[in-house]
């Protein structure tokens, strides 16, 4: 199953391939929560699958919603906006 | 700071009653020159207080002007230990200054009365970061993204507007209330001219079901009313304003709002009303949205307390409606939000608070995208104290601190480190003096 983590030093990995129809589980292995919603940053919400994550509390994971098409889709961290925890999924 | 004016000219015609038996709604004044210019019921925008409402600040004839000015400043500091999520990032200390002063003029002109309006805050200076720590407030955008958990600095031109009014038919008046800020005629008084809550620093939770409108940039009202019956009409722009605070964010008037508000004592204000909101929240990325239909019902209750005190209790319910489109789909709800806020002051020198509140938020509000389509049952209980000082050139410092509890749903206590989320401000408070003449 296709798995990022989530840790101090950021997501990794930060880009990842799936099937259209996969899911991809997120696990916070950092000692803060983080809130992992979809799109670039919060001005720019896309792939709304990715929302289904949300808030993980350190040691919690949780799986995004079936991605329904073929594209690419970027992510981002909604409480804490530093880059590192940003990554992409690319839908094929 | 909140500076006010009200003015008035000697003994207009168009006065319901004579001076020397003056209604139970004027104000206590040492020298009523035209008493029915500066009416106790008059609250912000258009809206009534109960007639025993007392005023504050200095109230000055001026060149065939009368002028009232009037204000309130907060120095405070706010701890929220529990936050982990909120917009801007997430913060549990902040040192900040809440604020607003506003000056009236009113005169009589034409067989009427015609005034002229303003308020301003500082607050865009004075708040830092995307606003005000405050669990389950939301509201506007900073920074690219919607508020949530802080209480958005309002804008420095709350009101800039001006009103006019005369005599219709035996006891009744028409009157005209039209500005480019101001508040239309939808919802209670807004909070920071409550007697309920004007000790208070933190806003109310429920503004957002109530009374957030109370900032709208371009707006009409017309109304009539005689001195227990008000009727009125509003069309503005209910979009919320943008993260620039200093400016002045005009659109269209595509809202509509109407109130009915009623007196049936002098203690007591009612009003209901009702409004159809275009555009009216900030959403990301920008998109057509469905209009939000809001209604809202009222009572403040005001009861005087010895020759210097006042009990003040406002209950208020507000709901809207609306089609939003969100993450994981459409949430078509009708959400509800209830206060019940109360304020003893005695002798001048204590005011005792309190506010409970109860709502339906939607998760989406709070960024609980993955709950996007829900919306959570929270509630807020708050307590507190001022102690005010003596009072210098019209004007009372104190000091006060208050605490609350935030209530809230299983799904969402990860976000506040658990299910009551403790909130605590102490703060330093100067206020406008009772209103001398």
């Amino acid at each position: 199953m296709p798995t990022v983590a989530i840790l101090p030093s950021g997501v990794s990995p930060r880009e990842i391939t799936v099937a259209v129809g996969d899911r991809v589980t997120f696990i916070n292995n950092d000692v803060q929560p983080h809130d992992t919603a979809g799109g670039p940053d919060p001005a720019t919400p896309d792939c709304a699958e990715i929302d289904a994550v949300g808030f993980l509390l350190p040691g919690q994971s949780r799986q995004t919603a079936p991605m329904k098409s073929a594209r690419v889709c970027d992510y981002h961290d909604h409480s804490n906006h530093a880059p590192i925890f940003n990554g992409r999924i690319i839908v094929r | 700071m909140t500076v006010g004016a009200v003015l008035a000219r000697p003994a207009i015609g168009s006065a319901q009653q004579s001076q020397a038996t003056p209604p139970p709604e004027v104000h206590e004044h040492v020298a009523v020159t035209a008493p029915l210019l500066v009416p106790t019921r008059e609250g912000p925008g258009t809206a009534w207080l109960p007639p025993v409402t007392p005023m504050y600040g200095v109230h000055r004839p001026w060149r065939g002007w009368d002028v009232r000015l009037n204000g309130a400043l907060f120095v405070q500091a706010l701890y929220e230990p529990g936050d982990r999520h909120r917009t801007g990032g997430a913060g549990t200390r902040q040192a900040g200054s809440v604020n607003w002063g506003m000056a009236v003029a009113r005169r009589g002109l034409g067989g009427g009365r015609f005034g002229i309006r303003t308020m301003f805050s500082a607050e865009a200076l004075t708040i830092p970061g995307c606003g005000a720590l405050n669990y389950l407030a939301v509201g506007e955008a900073c920074g690219g993204d919607t508020i949530h958990d802080r209480q958005q600095p309002h804008d420095l031109f709350m009101e800039l507007a001006v009103d006019y009014d005369r005599p219709l038919r035996g006891a009744w008046r028409w009157q005209v209330y039209a500005g480019l800020a101001g508040d239309p005629a939808l919802g209670p008084p807004m909070y920071l001219h409550r007697a309920s809550a004007m000790a208070n620093p933190i806003s109310p939770v429920t503004h957002h079901w109530l009374d957030s409108t109370h900032v709208t940039f371009g707006l009409i009202t017309v109304g009539v009313y005689d001195r227990r019956w008000k009727a009125e009409m509003s069309a503005f722009n209910g979009r919320e304003p943008d993260d620039s605070r200093i400016d002045l964010d005009l659109g269209a008037l595509d809202s509509v709002a109407g109130r009915l508000s009623f007196l049936p004592t002098d203690r007591l204000a009612l009003q209901v009303s009702g409004a159809r909101l275009h555009d009216a929240t900030t959403n990301f990325p920008f998109q057509s949205q469905e209009p939000i239909t809001r209604v809202t019902v009222s009572a403040l209750y005001h009861v005087p307390v010895g020759a210097r005190g006042i009990w003040a209790t406002t209950l208020a319910y507000g709901s809207n409606h609306t089609r939003e489109i969100v993450s994981a789909g459409v949430l078509d709800a009708t959400t509800a939000g209830a206060l019940l806020e109360s304020s003893v002051t005695l002798s001048d020198r204590h005011t005792v608070f309190g506010r409970g509140e109860v709502g339906g938020m939607p998760a989406h509000h709070l960024h609980a995208h993955e709950y996007s389509t829900s919306v959570f049952t929270v509630g807020k209980v708050q307590v507190g104290y001022v102690r005010h000082l003596r009072a210098t050139k019209g004007v009372v410092p104190g000091i006060g601190g208050t605490v609350s509890v935030s209530l809230l749903s299983p799904e969402l206590a990860p976000r506040y480190s658990g299910r009551a989320a403790s909130s605590l401000a102490v703060f330093f408070h100067l206020q406008a003096a009772r209103h001398q003449m």
